[in-house]
């Protein structure tokens, strides 16, 4: 059961009848559920002084629409809700705090009655001398904006299904974190950590949400421990948008101070952060969003100031680029608004700003609580000139000009993006070889799409000799301990290079116990796709399951495990084009181009990385121009189902050319960099831009829907509109 | 989000489903596609205590041609059939372009033309199609059979002058007039979505060029589809001109319409008045280049 309203003083819950009713088990409140804690908050900041941690089911206070009050264990879901219905609660609605301008002015009073004001924190990041630069900037330009990206979405919602074991407990779980979602579980229910086993199947997508230890996961759990009884819980889709943490608005107030050429100076960036009801994540998203404020530029003078503030929605978390794409689409604004203002091509002031490859490494200045923020390798300018040239840029432009002659609303846009992972601490692999002369490769990482059974297995059978499909992966694996998850592109790089490193290892022990079998020197042994050829070409090849017997039998090596450890800043970069038209009436786009350069160091796999680019491009665009979780005055969720909430089909969606540039990262000995994200990264502010350019008037605000398209142009220009030209018509 | 619990019937004949009706009647709810029933008993929104499954009901479905050349179209017949069919496509070819623009082939695969009019969402295109040609529907109870004009069959959001009792049997359209032309068009935020705005448009062209009859339907103003009765009287008699159909376009601007999450009054407004623009230009130029085959 889940609170209908989103901020309100329960004053009694009375459960005795759904206890009563057919096929219920139990229902669990607050006062029964037997916990006197509340859920974890994952990450600290030295920023967040007021810390408020998601409630695992709520007693007193409801502070938003959707945050869990109750349980029902039911037979079924049928009759679990048949027994939700008789549940009656007693709320005192209160009024809500919805908007983050004023959950920040505190007029409307505060989500946390502990507290005097809505404030969680702030915190600052800067570099150089912002006063002195801006009283030297000969240009300066100043611009608010805003961007609220939705919810992830993931086409398969959460699930969790538990059952007990006579000392423990056996999960299995949707999550994307899974060592530190199954130590948590075992803290919260008192059980020692080999009490509690997790697996983590095939999962239809994550994008962030399925990183946290929800109250549902501890509940399903802890239930399945106090009842003795396996208990299974599946999120449908209308649960989903209620219990599964989106992201919420950032508002930003922006000063630019510029040289007449185009070259910035000092950028200042004031951010009003909206982190909902809680703050289970900390500071994750906004402090991204610093990191990634200044992007492919090189900016003597920056100053990040961000303010977050509690509002009586539900709780964010990171979705797919966590705070990236928001800085991007703040440093692409100031770009595009600097152009307006200097009356420069865009694509120009950008290429005088971006950091030279010559320069790299380049130490941005900024000091962040990942340490200071050096950018490792990447030729920036390359890529934002192959962008240019295979989207025709400069053909645009001069069409554009023609196009608008006649009527057509045309506009090109672009951005630049940098996308930095987060690496830290660290990742294991441990690959084993098996009676039947496979390999079994195990990381700690679990996969939700992205292709990891794919590229370990490659990574392996490369690093072994053998082919891929002597080779199988298994994720989530319990057996590695030095191992975080999958978040922040950070996969490929930490786990791909344990692989290696464990991969590497074996086949090694295995040539040496091949050479010890043979007799012979070690040098002159080597492995062949069937197994080992200990001397020369020509020797019989001894194979892979004759030398696990063999390995057996002298009590030697069959496995290997590598750590692969790091806090470097692996930082991508890239470049997007977008040529869209806009139908005047409607305001609705369609792309003309979509252009993308992209550099995430070494290419592994073509196809995975390039499903990630456009998966990310997908969910950018839809979230420029479609998605918007859209909330009334008292904090209803208006837009929560797929018919409101706006996710694209094919046809919604550009077809991308996608262009590679390799920079290899220096820091891992694959030289690859973080993929998972590019795609989203630099799509808002691309989009953005192009619409801007073709209805020629700043545009402040993503979603920027098709209503709001057309209610710029007629603001503008009310004039006489064309004909509709995409109009579904016969 | 589950159903609350309900009693199954299933119909083999018109006659059993009527006779279920007879039985439950306000307690009852018909199943046919399914394609909105369905989402409303999830959402416990729809809480029927017996759902009569008329899917067996297979001589509910049928497309036929009368020797006056109207149509006539089974309830139960698929919205995807409507679409592909030849009959429809030669004598009432804006319905089946109207079945086209309802959601995804695999929702037309499945849901029903008499389901879409009986459910009467007002964003829908048939409702839109029935009124706009002026079809008729024939709908049977235990009393009787009763012929209701499309015009006539729409109360509301979601809401028919179909009693408890009573279930739609069949539609009937009149086959397009020669030298006519007709034109249905629509904005929807997505490939597949409901219509913000749509407009249908039958225009019939006499000798000397004048319009002799006109039918112009719009969705998305009112709580069920609308016929825009004086525009219509006003170009009837009038020769077609861009001149004519822009003064029609200024009366659908002045017409009141409703506000969703969809669109706003004022962006549902100018979307109306374009697409009727639009619609009667491209009715016109097929009536005319219809009429000089004569």
């Amino acid at each position: 059961m889940r609170s209908p309203f989103a901020c309100a003083r329960i004053k009694s819950i009375d459960v005795s009848a759904a206890e009563d009713m057919p096929g219920v088990a139990a229902v669990v409140t607050s006062a029964t559920l037997g916990f006197d804690r509340s859920l974890p908050v994952m990450r600290d900041h030295a920023g967040l002084k007021n810390p408020a941690s998601p409630q695992i089911l709520a007693g007193t206070m409801v502070r938003y629409s959707g945050e869990p009050v109750a349980m029902v264990l039911a037979e079924n879901r049928y009759l679990a809700e048949d027994a939700l219905e008789v549940i009656v609660v007693d709320y005192e609605e209160l009024p809500a705090v919805i908007d983050a301008s004023s959950a920040e002015a505190g007029a409307a009073g505060t989500v946390h009655e502990w507290m005097t004001d809505n404030l969680a924190g702030s915190f600052t990041q800067r570099t150089g001398n912002l006063d002195v630069a801006f009283a030297a900037a000969p240009r300066l330009v100043t611009f608010s904006c805003s961007i609220e990206r939705g919810s992830a979405q993931a086409l398969e919602a959460r699930g969790i299904a538990a059952v007990p074991e006579a000392d423990g407990v056996r999960v299995w779980a949707s999550t994307q974190r899974p060592r530190g979602i199954r130590i948590l579980l075992a803290d919260y229910l008192s059980l020692p950590l080999d009490a509690v086993h997790l697996h983590v199947p095939d999962i239809g997508g994550s994008f962030g949400s399925k990183a946290y230890l929800y109250a549902e996961d501890l509940l399903i759990t802890m239930a399945a421990v106090r009842y003795q009884r396996p208990v299974r819980w599946t999120e449908d889709r209308a649960e989903n948008f209620l219990a599964t943490y989106p992201e919420h608005v950032q508002v930003f107030e922006v000063e630019v101070g510029a040289e007449p050429d185009g070259r910035l100076i000092a950028l200042r960036v004031r951010l009003l952060h909206d982190l909902g009801a809680y703050s289970p994540y900390g500071f994750a998203v906004c402090q991204n969003t610093a990191d990634h404020v200044v992007g492919p530029y090189g900016i003597p003078n920056v100053e990040f100031s961000c303010r977050a503030v509690y509002t009586n929605k539900i709780p964010s978390a990171p979705y797919r680029g966590a705070g990236r794409p928001q800085g991007v689409f703040v440093i692409e604004r100031a770009m595009d608004a600097l152009a307006r203002a200097l009356g420069m091509d865009p694509a120009e002031v950008r290429r005088r700003n971006l950091i030279a490859p010559d320069a790299m490494p380049h130490d941005t200045g900024l000091d962040t609580p990942a340490g200071r923020l050096v950018y490792d390798s990447g030729d920036y300018r390359q890529c934002l000139d192959i962008a240019l040239r295979e989207s025709d840029y400069d053909g645009w432009r001069a069409r554009q000009r023609e196009l608008r002659a006649g009527g057509k609303l045309v506009g090109v846009g672009l951005a630049n993006y940098i996308e930095c992972s987060i690496t830290r601490p660290h990742e294991a692999a441990r690959v084993a070889l098996r009676p039947d002369g496979t390999f079994r490769v195990g990381v700690g990482v679990s996969a939700q799409g992205q292709g990891h059974e794919t590229v370990f297995a490659q990574l392996a059978a490369d690093a072994l000799g053998v082919p891929t499909t002597a080779v199988m992966v298994a994720g989530a694996a319990e057996e590695i301990v030095d191992t975080v998850g999958t978040y922040a592109s950070r996969s490929t790089i930490m786990a791909g290079n344990a692989v290696v490193g464990a991969a590497t290892a074996l086949r090694g022990s295995l040539e040496a116990t091949a050479a010890s079998i043979a007799g012979i020197d070690p040098r002159y042994v080597f492995a062949v796709a069937d197994g080992i050829v200990p001397g020369d070409v020509g020797t019989d090849v001894l194979r892979w399951r004759d030398l696990y017997s063999a390995a057996v039998e002298l009590g030697l090596a069959l496995e290997a495990e590598h750590v692969f450890r790091s806090g470097a800043w692996h930082v991508s970069n890239g470049a997007h084009v977008a040529v869209v038209e806009i139908e005047p009436v409607t305001g609705q786009v369609r792309f003309l181009r979509y252009v993308v350069a992209h550099d995430a160091g070494r290419v592994l796999n073509q196809q995975i990385v390039e499903g990630q680019v456009l998966g990310g491009i997908a969910q950018g665009v839809a979230g420029t121009l479609l998605e918007e979780l859209a909330y009334d005055e008292s904090g209803q969720l208006l837009t929560g189902n797929f018919m409101d909430y706006l996710l694209p089909t094919s046809a919604e969606v550009p077809e991308v050319a996608i262009y590679h540039l390799e920079t290899p990262s220096p820091h891992n000995p694959l030289g690859v960099k973080g993929a998972g994200e590019g795609g989203i990264l630099p799509t808002y502010a691309a989009v953005l831009s192009a619409v801007e350019d073709a209805i020629g008037t700043p545009l402040s605000r993503v979603p920027m829907t098709a209503a709001r398209i057309a209610s710029a142009i007629r603001r503008m220009a009310p004039t006489q509109v064309p004909a509709l030209e995409n109009a579904g018509s016969q | 989000m589950k159903p609350a619990a309900f009693s199954y019937a299933r119909a083999t004949t018109v006659d059993e489903a009527i006779r279920f009706l007879a039985m439950h009647g306000d307690e009852s709810r018909l199943l046919a596609g399914g394609q909105s029933l369905i989402p409303l008993l999830n959402f416990r929104l729809a809480r029927p205590s017996v759902l009569i499954d008329i899917n067996p009901a297979s001589s509910l479905a049928f497309i036929r041609q009368r020797t006056d050349g109207t149509i006539e179209i089974g309830a139960l017949t698929r919205q995807r059939d409507v679409e592909r069919s030849a009959l429809v496509s030669r004598a009432c070819p804006l319905l089946a372009a109207a079945a086209g623009h309802i959601g995804h082939p695999q929702i037309r695969n499945r849901g029903t033309v008499g389901g879409s009019l009986a459910h009467a969402d007002p964003a829908a295109e048939l409702p839109l199609a029935l009124v706009a040609l002026n079809g008729e529907v024939v709908a049977r109870s235990g009393k009787g059979t009763r012929i209701i004009a499309g015009s006539d069959f729409f109360l509301g959001l979601w809401e028919t002058v179909l009693g408890p009792d009573e279930l739609v049997e069949l539609i009937r359209f009149p086959a397009l007039l020669p030298g006519s032309g007709w034109s249905f068009a629509e904005v929807t935020h997505r490939s597949g979505d409901f219509a913000i705005v749509a407009a249908a448009v039958v225009l019939t062209v006499g000798a000397a060029g004048q319009i002799t009859s006109c039918s112009v339907a719009l969705s998305g103003a009112d709580s069920r589809p609308v016929r825009l009765g004086d525009l219509e009287s006003n170009l009837i008699g009038s020769v077609c001109s861009e001149d004519a159909f822009a003064r029609a376009g200024e009366v659908a601007e002045a017409l009141p319409f409703r506000a969703d999450i969809r669109g706003s009054e004022s962006y549902r407004r100018r979307i109306a008045a374009q697409l009727i623009r639009d619609g009667l230009v491209r009715a016109s130029q097929m009536a005319l280049r219809a009429g000089s085959r004569r």
